[in-house]
């Protein structure tokens, strides 16, 4: 058969469509906008919650660095946690611009596009998350002082701050190793892979996966 | 009753659409619950973002953009029987008899039931391809609905009639 063929047969098929197709309109009348609710509105959600959390975290750290302006231990520790409070929140704001920009009416190729985009989120969160691996120490002076009341810095080992400054050092090429391979480049690699998938991340493979296929439909 | 007003030229636009909705619908779902539960998550796209229809887009445009949009992000999510348009709810109704008269059609013809296995094998995007050319949208306007050049659509599209003429060809050897 040919092209022509098939086109005259879709032709066809079409006209018969348009006879017998019969729109319910009763029940399309009952259609309340506020019923409708899509995946991308309950995501915008979770990324408000999510900026949220940031901001309260960032506020809690200021406000942790203001009453201990007199000790630059604590104003140390704090400002490196805030660093990446407001480098999450700041990623959780563009999500939510980026949300509020998709409009099913745009181009195929452009939405889906961001629509993966989207999703790829969690693993920047991931990789932010990895970047603040060698500052544990951080969490843990913060932690001790407002828990238990007790500056590390003062009344800590100073063998224990050593060893832990050390660790710290040698984590440095460790994180920056694995924030370069943990990408969206490098799903190939079945450790990648795996150690996304680990994170709940096996949607998210998938959509990277779709992202690379989109692209390469846009460029062919 | 600018609400109502609304509504009905929505209803108008829908009725108009139909064969569009159920034909991207049937390229992307196999079952068929699913495909209604499709037709049903389109139209709630649609109800959604009718008040913001752009005049600069011919209609059809519009309706196969969000179309296609919402099938590719559904299908992308393997899909569950799960929609989002509550309209068991809303009306008291099952939601699966908003388009009657729907599962006959693409069996009747053999060659329209083998045409649309072919689609069903295709890339999710290159599915969107074949819709619009089978409906006899221009390059132009295809290359618009999926946001690449003219040029990619005629590459690609010469791809997948080549794969078709195959599939038919081997078909009727047998």
């Amino acid at each position: 058969m040919e092209m022509e063929d098939i086109l005259n047969h879709w032709k066809t098929y079409d006209a018969k469509l348009d006879q017998s197709l019969h729109l319910n309109k009763n029940i399309l009348r009952a259609i309340k906008t506020d019923k409708a609710k899509s995946s991308m509105q309950r995501l915008m959600i979770a990324r408000s919650i999510e900026a949220a959390i940031f901001g309260f975290f960032m506020v809690a750290l200021w406000i942790f660095m203001f009453n201990r302006l007199a000790n630059p231990e604590f104003i140390i520790a704090a400002g490196v946690l805030l660093v990446f409070c407001i480098i999450g929140f700041a990623g959780s704001l563009k999500q939510i611009v980026l949300i509020s920009q998709i409009d099913y009416a745009d181009s195929v190729v452009g939405i889906q596009k961001k629509i993966e985009q989207i999703t790829a989120h969690n693993l920047q969160l991931t990789r932010l998350s990895m970047l603040s691996l060698p500052f544990y120490t951080a969490y843990i002076m913060i932690g001790f002082e407002l828990f238990f009341g007790v500056n590390l810095y003062t009344q800590g080992n100073p063998h224990w701050w050593i060893g832990q400054f050390i660790f710290s050092i040698a984590m440095i090429p460790l994180t920056i190793w694995l924030y370069r391979k943990i990408s969206s480049r490098n799903m190939h690699l079945k450790w990648v892979r795996s150690f996304t998938n680990g994170l709940g991340g096996a949607a998210l493979t998938k959509s990277l996966q779709f992202l690379k296929e989109v692209e390469a439909f846009e460029k062919q | 009753m600018k609400e109502k007003s609304l509504h009905d030229k929505f209803l108008a636009v829908l009725e108009m659409h139909m064969g569009i909705i159920y034909k991207i619908s049937h390229a992307y779902c196999k079952d068929a619950e699913d495909r209604k539960d499709l037709i049903q998550e389109i139209i709630a796209q649609v109800w959604k973002s009718f008040p913001q229809y752009n005049i600069a887009y011919k209609l059809s445009t519009w309706i196969y953009r969000i179309s296609l949009n919402t099938a590719i992000s559904l299908y992308r999510k393997e899909y569950r029987r799960k929609s989002s348009l509550a309209l068991e709810d809303a009306a008291g109704v099952h939601p699966n008899l908003i388009i009657t008269g729907i599962e006959t059609q693409a069996e009747e013809d053999e060659n329209i039931r083998l045409l649309y296995q072919f689609i069903s094998q295709l890339h999710v995007l290159e599915k969107a391809l074949m819709i619009l050319y089978l409906d006899g949208n221009t390059y132009a306007e295809i290359a618009e609905v999926l946001g690449i050049t003219e040029t990619n659509v005629a590459t690609k599209l010469s791809r997948i009639k080549q794969k078709l003429k195959v599939k038919f060809a081997t078909l009727n050897s047998l």
